[in-house]
């Protein structure tokens, strides 16, 4: 099995800061990440828009691959891209929210 | 005022004028705040391009350029981007709501009376362009052709 240096640490972290996150039958914690985006790039004012992200541990939630549907706090997204983060211990999912 | 200035006013007085079908929303000239994806969508904006020099009619000096003469008439020709904004229901990216708006800034412009401010209005093209984060957004902008004319040194004046 693979071994993250801190993966420990990260571990505590996601136990409390993190908030659940259900992919299927599976629910694991997951830190919550959102952040202003400009978007499009439109010539005389900005866009507005938000990049919402869950950090999870890597494998913690089979099928999360572009496609996938996560719900959280009662909102249901879809991964639109998943990516490691630094050593890949933990992987970025960033979604959008489903209709 | 400049005759640009006229066609400006007389570009959103027709965006915003009679015959604006329902769920269009105002549009407004050259915003200078961001638009909120979550709040303010869908929006159009409306914006001075390009304005080009497309023709002197008569004959300067030789050696002198056309322009040079500032009484000679010329026809201009002003691209103005129309930009409407949209956000997608997150099952679709957006382009087909943002097309009911283009739609209406080509039937807006286009066939209007322009009263002599404008030798005729034309769309150049709609270009498309896409984003998606937390919502799906959606972009045309919509470039329309202004031809009208100033004399070359007085942009007030029509000729």
């Amino acid at each position: 099995m693979t071994t993250y240096l801190g993966a420990e640490d990260l571990d505590a972290l996601l136990e409390d800061a993190g908030v659940e996150v259900t992919l299927g039958s599976t629910t694991v914690k997951a830190l919550r990440d959102e952040r202003g985006v400009d978007m499009l790039d439109p010539t005389t004012a900005p866009i507005a828009g938000t990049e919402i992200v869950f950090v999870i541990r890597r494998g913690a939630l089979a099928g999360l691959v572009e496609g996938a549907t996560l719900v959280s706090e009662g909102t249901t997204y879809e991964v639109r891209k998943v990516a490691p983060v630094d050593d890949g211990a933990f992987v970025r999912a960033a979604c959008k929210v489903s209709p | 005022m400049t005759q640009r200035e006229q066609i400006l006013a007389q570009v959103g007085a027709l965006l915003n004028g009679a015959g604006k079908p329902g769920g269009v929303p105002v549009a407004v000239r050259t915003r200078s705040t961001a638009l909120n994806a979550e709040n303010d969508l869908p929006a159009i904006t409306y914006y001075p391009a390009v304005d080009r020099v497309r023709e002197v009619h008569g004959r300067a000096g030789e050696g002198v350029p056309a322009g040079y003469n500032p009484n000679l008439p010329v026809v201009r020709a002003l691209d103005v981007d129309v930009e409407c904004v949209a956000a997608g229901d997150g099952a679709s990216p957006g382009d087909k709501l943002v097309d009911d708006l283009a739609a209406w800034v080509v039937a807006a412009l286009v066939p209007a009376d322009w009263s002599g401010l404008a030798l005729g209005v034309a769309e150049v093209q709609t270009e498309f362009l896409y984003e998606v984060r937390e919502r799906p957004v959606v972009l045309a902008r919509v470039t329309m052709r202004i031809h009208y004319t100033t004399r070359a040194g007085d942009l007030a004046a029509r000729t």
